[in-house]
């Protein structure tokens, strides 16, 4: 068939343009790939889900994804790069940079689209318009609050009731307090932030990857013949081309880059296609036969534990660790005691859902033996990755840069792409760039463990806790990943912010043939609190004291021990964050009350959670470098991450204020292996304390220098012979290692203390939940940045809120933003968030890390809220219309 | 995606001549909206699309007299923006601001989301109960069909071959009218309906009496369908809870759900109900001027 091109003349931001298309041409793909703005972003992988390709064509919102360049004579289009330049920002771009609203900044060129139309057809919108023209807009990080106040701000100064520079004039005053923006906001706020997908190396290949179609089964043959002859194939290339050990290894070598003999999981890559073009190495893809055996496929716990059931890996049996935590003697205060609660909880396989797919590029630098491979992708721990890379594929010069992150959530907790896409450039000696489908992406990455929980808790007639019993199997999926981290984590952080004398618990962890488990945000600490704060709230009830007088009361205190027996000396602020809640509580009983009363279907209810999250791990250390620049500012060399939480704000902030210079004048160098050194993961929340800290000590030491050579400046130093550039150092005391019997040991250095209380409405007709409002109280020490930690807060309850409702991740089932559901901006919420400032005695300028407690509270206080609207307790997360409705009928027989 | 032709038909009898054509998979393409995602996704193979955006009588968004007249390439946006539209039929107002968002709502239209006859298409409950025509051009000519006989089975309907849709014709609602569409999704937006029911209803003059009502249900059966026993229990009753509770039932009874990732049979029942007696209590509502859209 001939294919008929047809021109076309667009107008694109201003120029026009002549171009000859083809009938299948879409207008992103135009933008992109041939006019290289890459300001459009694609999410969904162009199914019209994401609302990231946003752009403007004849004064309306459209998609560019589904938009043909061949319906476009004569169009006008206007992407978020005609909008303006960081020189000269276009009102909307300074909103959305001033409000706070773009955090990884991926869905932010879409979205200020999406409100340039809404506001040139409406200057003054309100709440239920700003919803309306956002509502296919989504963004993971944010939780839509800040999206929204954007929006507002950007119709006022358009309509000049203020301006920016107004605006930007309160903020001043302290380095440390004030919301200054981050540092990349203005450049992802014009579309100039190169994320990986749109980095373009001249000569670039194509990389597709063909994977298993089967959830377990050996193979038996790989057949790449038709495959190696379709058009613009250059190559193929399967496990024995691999030169390293070819497992990626995270705790364990388990995870092959390439499998030889065995898939152990639905989507396990097979055989990596290298092509001209991305559709030509798609389809070589799928012509790949693969014959295979089936085994007994193992989704469950239960299966891969029975008896004689097959082993999954050959290193390890199914059961990959276990690990008991005994403090005091819990079972005789359960022999003795009168009070106590008793139930099994479980929470759901989940995807950390970054807006970002998995994009990397990867090629050699040099020649030989000694070229250095690049590799680009968005990392948390680029020498840590660097590491797993150069293990995994035989490769020693490898350089690690980072680009700007599309978010993640702990997904990045190990590689993802890299290992395939650099050992496909050292097989093919070429340029490759990998830009996995949505769908793809969502397999191949880690997700949140599955939790099974048995809790018993029991407290005295006063209303003191006395013990807790606690089973829990967490199902890890094929790949070990971070391996036994999560249950850890969960028995560091078990008893929150109470005094527990008496526990008795113990965690498995499961291999099977489920989808992997990983970091994600809060790794461990949201599940068991989920099943915990939930039986503090059946404890309450039961012992007739109200809940969050129970939780203040059972509060910790200086010299009492955590879960693991660590003695607490430093303040512990939890009653006071109590204190906080309290008139907000009270007041969202009343308004409760109020609205039941007057009867019908819709039931209104209230709940609390809380948690003491630990922050800044027994014996974690980090090292980092600042330099002082001859126009006498410095720069920090630091492996740091900032993939939205930010962190770039925190070294930036810390280093202005410590040194007194304007922000302009520090600059970072944080996402490249060159000149930084390794300092573990952007996770944990780590970053602010452990980061934070060796800044600190790096900026004493060359403010001690300064004093020594009486001089503040760069030509001072160097005339007095003294060296530019200081690195600084911290190390949290203790050994970060639990005793494999007991569980008792040093745990975190540091807690960020917090209570939610989640109001609700549950249609009782229908079973569906809907959140009015969540009031968070937390103290994370000293706030460096309101705005940010706001920012963390926000998008984590509308994450903790997806979770507890409807988010869940299933394998082979979920594969895009409709199949896995989090939280549109239509179902965001209102929120409140009341800071409570305790400074932390060994934290940086006394602050504590925040961005994972955030969701931690927020379930079980939805869930305790749903018991309280309605009078049914779900036990297994999440809570969906049908299971709501389930136990509504259920209660009623 | 594979390659395939594209053809910009001018007139109605081009485009006939060309998707006429035995050789080859010819298919119509209006917004794109849900064609496009389908053929990325390999679902669909055309060897030729034909454009039908550019034929006049397409685009025609007219009311003549007591007759409404949507041209198959109209996007949806126009058809919310005419208030002589949204104030006479509110349950396809309803619907058509459900599909898809405002980006989707500037390319979508009513043809595609009817011509692509999936179980859970919105406005299709809607059209049918505001007893929305289809007229159709063929090889052999122009015929008209009922919309509820449109759709035949999951995606297929009753256009031959050579047969394009070319208009939805509409009658005003008498006075007294009423009607909703609503839908159940998981979200507050962005999914595609668990279980949608659009209802419409004509009071007597003194509004003390139900003299006409049509309830129509989607996503719970291979079409959308007519619920004709719901209509039936209500006329003649007075516009109570007590009727609503009636027409739930019968609505129930019809429906032909099947349990999949997005709901159960169970909830999928239980939920016509729900929603049937929600669409009523608004169609009434409307009927007697006391909601707007
Ligand atoms: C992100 C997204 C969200 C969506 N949400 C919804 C939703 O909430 N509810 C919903 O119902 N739908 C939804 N859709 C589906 C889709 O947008 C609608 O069905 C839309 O109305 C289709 O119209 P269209 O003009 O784009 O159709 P097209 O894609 O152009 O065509 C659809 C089908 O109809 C055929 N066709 C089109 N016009 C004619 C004609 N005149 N005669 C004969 N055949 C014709 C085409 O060949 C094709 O098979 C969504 C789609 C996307 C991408
Ligand atoms: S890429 Fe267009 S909506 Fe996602
Ligand atoms: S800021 Fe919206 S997705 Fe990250």
């Amino acid at each position: 068939m001939v294919i008929k091109m047809k021109e076309v003349t667009i107008t694109i931001n201003g120029v026009q343009h002549k171009v000859k298309a083809e009938p299948d041409k879409i207008l992103i793909d135009l933008l992109r790939e041939d006019l290289h703005l890459i300001g459009t972003k694609q999410s969904c992988d162009r199914k019209g889900q994401c609302g990231a390709c946003t752009v403007i064509v004849n004064n309306r919102a459209v998609r560019s994804c589904l938009q043909k360049v061949v319906d476009l004579e004569g169009a006008s289009v206007i992407t978020v790069e005609g909008l303006g330049t960081p020189e000269k920002p276009h009102p909307i771009q300074e909103a959305y940079v001033l409000s706070g609203a773009i955090q990884c900044g991926f869905c932010t060129p879409g979205l200020i689209m999406a409100t340039k139309a809404l506001l040139d057809q409406n200057p003054d919108p309100d709440l239920p318009a700003i919803k309306r023209a956002l509502a296919r807009n989504l963004c993971r990080c944010t939780g839509y609050k800040k999206i929204i106040e954007a929006v507002t701000l950007s119709s006022r100064f358009l309509r000049n009731e203020t301006t920016p520079e107004e605006y930007r004039r309160s903020l001043k005053g302290s380095m440390i307090g004030v919301s200054y923006p981050r540092p990349s906001a203005m450049l992802k706020a014009c579309g100039l932030a190169e994320f990986t997908g749109d980095v373009r190396i001249e000569g670039s290949l194509e990389l597709a990857v063909a994977r298993s179609t089967e959830f377990h089964a050996l193979i038996k043959s790989i057949d790449t013949s038709v495959a190696e002859k379709m058009p613009g194939v250059i190559g193929v290339m399967t496990a024995k081309d691999i030169k390293g050990t070819n497992r990626i290894r995270v705790a364990a070598p388990d995870q092959p880059i390439l499998c030889e003999d065995r898939v152990r999981l639905l989507g396990d890559p097979i055989v990596a296609i290298a092509a001209e073009t991305r559709e030509q190495a798609k389809a070589a893809a799928a012509a790949v036969k693969v014959e295979y055996e089936p085994l007994l496929v193992m989704l469950e716990p239960e299966e891969a534990l029975a008896s004689g059931a097959l082993q999954i890996h050959p290193h390890s049996p199914n059961l990959f660790m276990s690990q008991p935590l005994v403090k005091g003697d819990a079972d005789k205060v359960f022999a003795e005691s009168s009070a106590f609660v008793e139930a099994e909880f479980s929470t759901q396989m989940n995807h950390q859902a970054p807006m970002e797919p998995e994009h990397c590029v990867a090629y050699l630098k040099g020649e030989g033996d000694g070229a250095q491979l690049v590799v680009i992708q968005r990392s948390i721990n680029i020498h840590g990755h660097t590491a797993q890379i150069k293990e995994a594929i035989g490769w020693d010069n490898i350089r690690y840069i980072e680009a700007y992150s599309g978010g993640q959530f702990g997904i990045k907790g190990s590689i993802t792409t890299e290992a395939v896409t650099a050992a496909a450039a050292l097989h093919f000696k070429r340029p490759i760039r990998y830009i996995p489908s949505l769908e793809e992406s969502i397999l191949l990455t880690s997700k949140r463990h599955p939790y099974r929980q048995k809790v018993k808790l029991a407290a005295d007639t006063k209303g003191r806790l006395t013990a807790l019993h606690y089973d829990f199997t967490i199902n890890k999926g094929a790949y070990a990943g971070m391996g036994g981290g999560v249950m850890m984590r969960s028995l560091n952080m078990l008893t929150g912010a109470y005094y527990l004398p008496n526990i008795k618990a113990l965690g498995l962890i499961v291999y099977t043939n489920n989808g992997y488990g990983g970091a994600a945000r809060g790794a461990g600490p949201p599940q068991t609190t989920f099943a915990i704060e939930s039986a503090v709230d059946m404890l309450a009830k039961k012992l007739g004291i109200d809940p969050l007088e129970f939780r203040r009361m059972n509060s910790l205190k200086p010299g009492e021990t955590k879960a693991t027996g660590m003695v607490i000396t430093e303040k512990w602020p939890f009653p006071e964050v109590c204190d906080a809640i309290k008139p907000h509580y009270e007041r969202a009983k009343r308004d409760a009350a109020a609205f039941n009363a007057k009867g019908g279907p819709l039931k209104r209810g209230v709940g609390l959670a809380a948690h003491s999250f630990g922050i800044g791990g027994a014996g974690d250390s980090a090292t980092m470098s600042i330099e002082i620049d001859p126009d006498d500012g410095v720069t920090i060399y630091a492996a740091v991450a900032d993939p939205g939480e930010g962190n770039d704000s925190m070294l930036s902030q810390i280093a202005a204020h410590q040194l007194g210079l304007p922000l302009e004048k520090v600059r970072l160098y944080t996402r490249d292996t060159e000149k930084t050194v390794g300092m573990g993961p952007a996770a944990g929340s780590r970053m602010t304390w452990i980061a934070g800290n060796s800044l600190i000590n790096a900026i004493e030491q060359l403010k001690a220098t300064m004093s020594e050579a009486n001089s503040k400046t760069y030509a001072g130093l160097v005339m007095a012979g003294k060296s530019t550039r200081y690195q600084g150092s911290t190390k949290n005391p203790g050994v970060g290692r639990l005793d494999p019997q007991t569980g008792q040991g040093d745990s975190f250095v540091s807690e960020c203390h917090n209570i939610q209380l989640a109001e609700v409405e549950v249609n009782t007709d229908t079973g569906a939940t809907r959140i009015i409002k969540m009031t968070t109280v937390v103290d994370a020490g000293t706030v460096l940045n309101p705005q940010n930690l706001e920012g963390q807060l926000e998008g984590g309850m509308d994450q903790g809120v997806g979770w507890a409702l409807r988010e869940e991740y299933v394998l082979g089932k979920t594969k895009d933003w409709i199949t896995f559901k989090f939280p549109t901006i239509n179902d965001s919420f209102e929120m409140e968030i009341i800071i409570h400032e305790t400074p932390r005695l060994k934290g940086p300028l006394g602050a504590t890390g925040i961005g994972e407690m955030t969701m931690t509270s927020t379930a079980p206080a939805v869930i305790n809220a749903i018991e309280d609207a309605c009078g049914i307790r779900i036990y297994n997360l999440p809570a969906t219309p049908e299971k709501v409705k389930a136990a509504l009928v259920a209660a009623v027989k | 995606m594979k390659q395939f032709d594209y053809e910009n038909a001018k007139t109605i009898g081009e485009a006939v001549n060309l998707l006429n054509n035995s050789s080859k998979n010819v298919r119509p393409i209006a917004g794109g909206t849900d064609l496009i995602p389908r053929m990325r996704n390999g679902l669909l193979e055309p060897d030729i699309l034909v454009d039908i955006k550019n034929i006049p009588e397409l685009n025609i968004l007219s009311i003549n007299g007591d007759l409404l007249e949507i041209g198959a390439a109209v996007p949806l946006y126009r058809i919310y923006e005419e208030e002589r539209i949204t104030k006479s039929y509110p349950a396809l107002i309803d619907a058509i601001k459900n599909i898809g968002g405002i980006a989707i709502q500037g390319r979508a239209t009513v043809g595609g989301n009817l011509c692509n006859a999936a179980p859970s298409g919105d406005s299709i409950p809607a059209l049918i109960v505001h007893e929305a025509m289809c007229i159709i051009a063929g090889p052999t000519g122009q015929r008209i069909l009922p919309v509820e006989d449109f759709c035949t089975a999951p995606g297929k309907t009753a256009l031959g071959r050579g047969e394009l849709l070319t208009t939805i014709q509409i009658k005003h609602p008498p006075h007294n009218t009423g009607s909703c569409y609503n839908r159940f999704i998981p979200r507050n937006e962005m999914d595609i309906a668990v279980t949608g029911v659009a209802a419409s209803l004509m009071l007597s003059m003194d509004r003390t009496q139900i003299e006409n009502a049509k309830v129509a249900i989607g996503a719970v059966a291979p079409t959308p369908l007519l619920v004709k026993a719901a209509g039936e229990v209500l006329v003649g009753n007075a516009p109570t809870e007590e009727a609503w509770g009636k027409a739930a039932i019968a609505a129930q009874s019809a429906a032909r759900p099947i349990t999949d990732v997005r709901g159960s049979i169970n909830q999928r029942k239980h939920l016509v109900g729900v929603l049937t007696k929600r669409a009523l209590r608004k169609a009434y509502l409307r009927a007697i001027g006391e909601m707007e859209i």
